[in-house]
């Protein structure tokens, strides 16, 4: 044990209010997840209730579990008519879930280099703050092909990269008309997109809970995690 | 659902579900303040292990299966009592959690509660078993620090094996191991109580820090593994910026703390005990005080400022007087007991305004006297020969400061007694050897007097030194003298 603690060497980062907030009463192992969520123009009509239903069941669940309370740092990355951030992280029991609406283009390849880029930095601050965590996951649910060009080349190499070196775990879900051969080459070869059964939005937000309660409780190395079956929501090819 | 109980064939009716993990679900059943745990799959039940141990004396604390349940003749779980009104120690050790779910839970019930925790884990082990899986979700608390720990079907005994164990709680000599055949021994049940009580009484686990090292941070396994403790010149971690350091803790706890993860981290036969870490935490639990600034903060006494005045670890509880109602009782039970030492500590720390006013004549005595009683006991432990400095010392006391004294260090009076008589017969001697050696008449009076404080503070005492030479040359010239008579 330190009798002395070096406190000037210690702090050399500048943290926010808000980011004080998050880390001073709560020194726990973090699990980061970003939801990059396709809300672009095609998803209108029950697939977005859908979505936004199962987004709150999603928060419910989770905040119920106190230890995914502590761990589970949720960020939500959207692109519809531009890449928006509708949840900066911060933990789950603090977050109400957004209505988010339908609308425009596609813009997949820069929504995903965002949550890349906004992993980065939420990394950046634990390792300032002390805190340790897990391989961040990162959920990609798209029903169309990207409208920002190449872009998409440069997020899948990202993130291909992060799968072989486990800095990142990657999953890609597709939706009714989802350019699944573009997902296949965003995903890495050992985990292809899965397709989601019509617009089953609530289970799939089951499942994507149950993972995190247990990827955010299970105190195991998120390698030897099992994860809950999916055939609730995923379609056969 | 009905299932039925092994041993008798009654029906058990299993009613809500209350909580679900990795292997089984806790339900309520249709008998009262007893609830069950079922398995998810019928081929996890440990039935052989679930039958060792309702063969043995159940260990206090834990909670115990009562009897096996079985579906259509296989074993699918087992009762156990509920455990009311308790949250897992992931809660209660953490800020966050604790302001919003238990805010009225004091550094003092987290002492109470590790202290608690230790014990059974003692109690455990003295009844064969090891516990295993020691992590917070497995550690119930209750509002007054009582401890529960549940899933005792994970515990490992005498051929039965614990194959689960926690990230960050693993020893490191477990950390990559198949647990599923390693034998768990009471040494690694030590390291995991080092965590919990680090966890409990500091809000974090030991191992986590900010990672200066290349590359990204290990995991905390991986740290344990390697022992990169955040604090110790060698590491590559610094403490983090929001955590505070065991220099907030009573010391005996910072040795054991040491002992846990820097000398027992390669070596486990170094580890605290459990019986060694409820010694600890009583001491803790004894030297905890009210911070001035905020009575509602218990901090240690014999470590430095309050630790949490700069930090909302502990906000004001929902009955901010709870706190000094407690010491309040806790002095009058120490005057019921008529314990001297603990009234004098809490009144030197708590003078209260109101509720002792017949009392408080005696205990301003005793806390004036606190001071000089426990230089008594130190002196009397380190320095029993300083005879000077313990009679002072006890002449400085009233007649309740003896009382005190003599509750502090047993046989105190005598022990004092005896330092009259020392420094009686230094100052003899300081007398005699003023007038130096002269004649073999005066040497006699000086052998006299030295052989008399020999006696007094025995053989070769640091403080006859100076007069041992002169003593000896006066012996020769007694010597001398004598020789002289009869040569």
């Amino acid at each position: 044990m330190p009798e002395k603690r070096d406190l000037t060497g210690a702090i050399d980062a500048e943290f926010t209010e808000l980011e004080a907030a998050d880390f001073a009463d709560n020194l726990e192992t973090r699990c980061p997840v970003v939801l990059v969520l396709d809300i672009s123009a095609s998803m209108d009509g029950p697939a977005i209730a859908e979505l936004n239903d199962g987004l709150a069941a999603f928060q419910a669940e989770v905040a119920a579990d106190p230890l995914a309370r502590l761990r589970l740092d949720l960020a939500i990355v959207t692109c519809g008519g531009g890449i928006g951030v509708a949840k900066q992280f911060s933990p789950i029991d603090a977050f109400a879930p957004p209505r988010l609406e339908a609308a425009g283009d596609t813009p997949l390849g820069g929504a995903l280099l965002t949550a890349l880029d906004m992993l980065e930095a939420r990394k950046r601050l634990y390792r300032e703050a002390g805190v340790p965590y897990h391989r961040p996951w990162l959920f990609l649910i798209s029903d169309g092909a990207p409208t920002d060009g190449e872009l998409w080349r440069e997020a899948a190499a990202a993130i291909q990269d992060g799968e072989t070196g486990k800095k990142l775990a990657f999953f890609a879900i597709g939706v009714g008309g989802a350019d699944f051969d573009l997902l296949a080459q965003i995903s890495p070869p050992t985990k292809p997109p899965l397709k989601l059964k019509g617009v089953r939005f609530g289970a799939l937000f089951r499942w994507l809970s149950s993972s995190m309660r247990r990827l955010s409780t299970a105190r195991i190395d998120p390698d030897r995690l099992e994860l809950p079956p999916v055939d609730g929501w995923v379609a056969k090819p | 659902m009905i299932l039925t109980e092994r041993a008798t064939g009654q029906p058990v009716e299993i009613g809500a579900l209350l909580a679900e993990g990795g292997e089984g679900r806790i339900h309520r059943t249709d008998r009262p303040g007893v609830v069950a745990k079922l398995y998810h799959h019928i081929e996890a039940a440990p039935a052989g292990k679930l039958a060792a141990l309702l063969a043995i004396q159940p260990v206090a604390g834990i909670a115990w299966p009562l009897a096996l349940l079985t579906d259509r003749g296989r074993i699918i779980g087992y009762l156990m009592n509920e455990v009311a009104d308790a949250q897992p120690l992931t809660v209660l050790a953490s800020p966050r959690l604790r302001r919003q779910q238990a805010p009225g839970f004091t550094w003092f019930y987290l002492h109470a509660a590790a202290r608690d925790l230790a014990r059974i884990v003692g109690a455990a082990q003295a009844a064969g078993l090891v516990v295993g899986d020691l992590k917070p979700e497995n550690a119930l608390i209750d509002a007054r620090g009582r401890v529960t720990l549940v899933d005792a079907d994970s515990m490992q005994l005498a051929g039965h094996p614990c194959a689960v164990g926690a990230e960050g709680f693993l020893a490191p000599e477990l950390v990559g191991a198949e647990l599923a055949t390693v034998e768990r021994t009471a040494d690694h049940d030590g390291f995991a109580l080092g965590v919990l009580v680090h966890l409990l009484l500091l809000g974090h686990h030991p191992f986590a820090g900010v990672w200066r090292g290349p590359g990204d941070p290990p995991g905390l396994d991986a740290l344990v593994k390697a022992g990169h403790l955040p604090g110790l010149a060698v590491s590559p971690q610094r403490p983090g910026p929001f955590a505070v350091g065991p220099n907030a803790l009573h010391p005996a706890l910072r040795g054991l703390l040491r002992r846990c993860f820097v000398d027992g981290h390669r070596r486990p036969a170094l580890r605290p005990t459990a019986a060694e870490w409820a010694a600890a935490l009583t001491l803790a639990l004894d030297d905890l005080v009210l911070c001035d600034r905020a009575p509602t903060h218990f901090r240690a006494a014999a470590a430095g400022p309050c630790p949490w005045c700069a930090r909302g670890n502990f906000p004001p509880p929902p009955d901010p007087a709870a706190p000094r109602a407690l010491v309040a009782a806790l002095l009058h039970r120490a005057i019921d007991a008529g314990d001297l030492p603990r009234q004098a500590f809490l009144w030197a720390h708590h003078r209260f305004a109101a509720g002792f006013e017949a009392q408080r004549p005696a205990l301003d005595e005793l806390a004036e006297a606190l001071p000089v009683a426990q230089r008594l006991r130190h002196l009397t432990e380190r320095a029993p020969d300083d005879a000077e400095a313990i009679a002072l010392a006890w002449r400085k006391l009233s007649p309740a400061g003896r009382a005190l004294g003599n509750a502090l260090v047993p046989d105190l009076t005598e022990l004092a007694a005896r330092a009259e008589a020392r420094l009686a017969a230094l100052a003899a001697l300081r007398r005699a050897f003023g007038e130096g050696i002269a004649t073999p008449g005066q040497a006699a009076a000086l052998r006299a007097a030295f052989a008399e404080a020999e006696a007094a503070f025995g053989p070769g005492s640091r403080f006859l030194r100076p007069y041992a030479r002169r003593a000896a040359e006066a012996a020769a010239l007694l010597q001398d003298a004598s020789a002289g008579d009869f040569g």
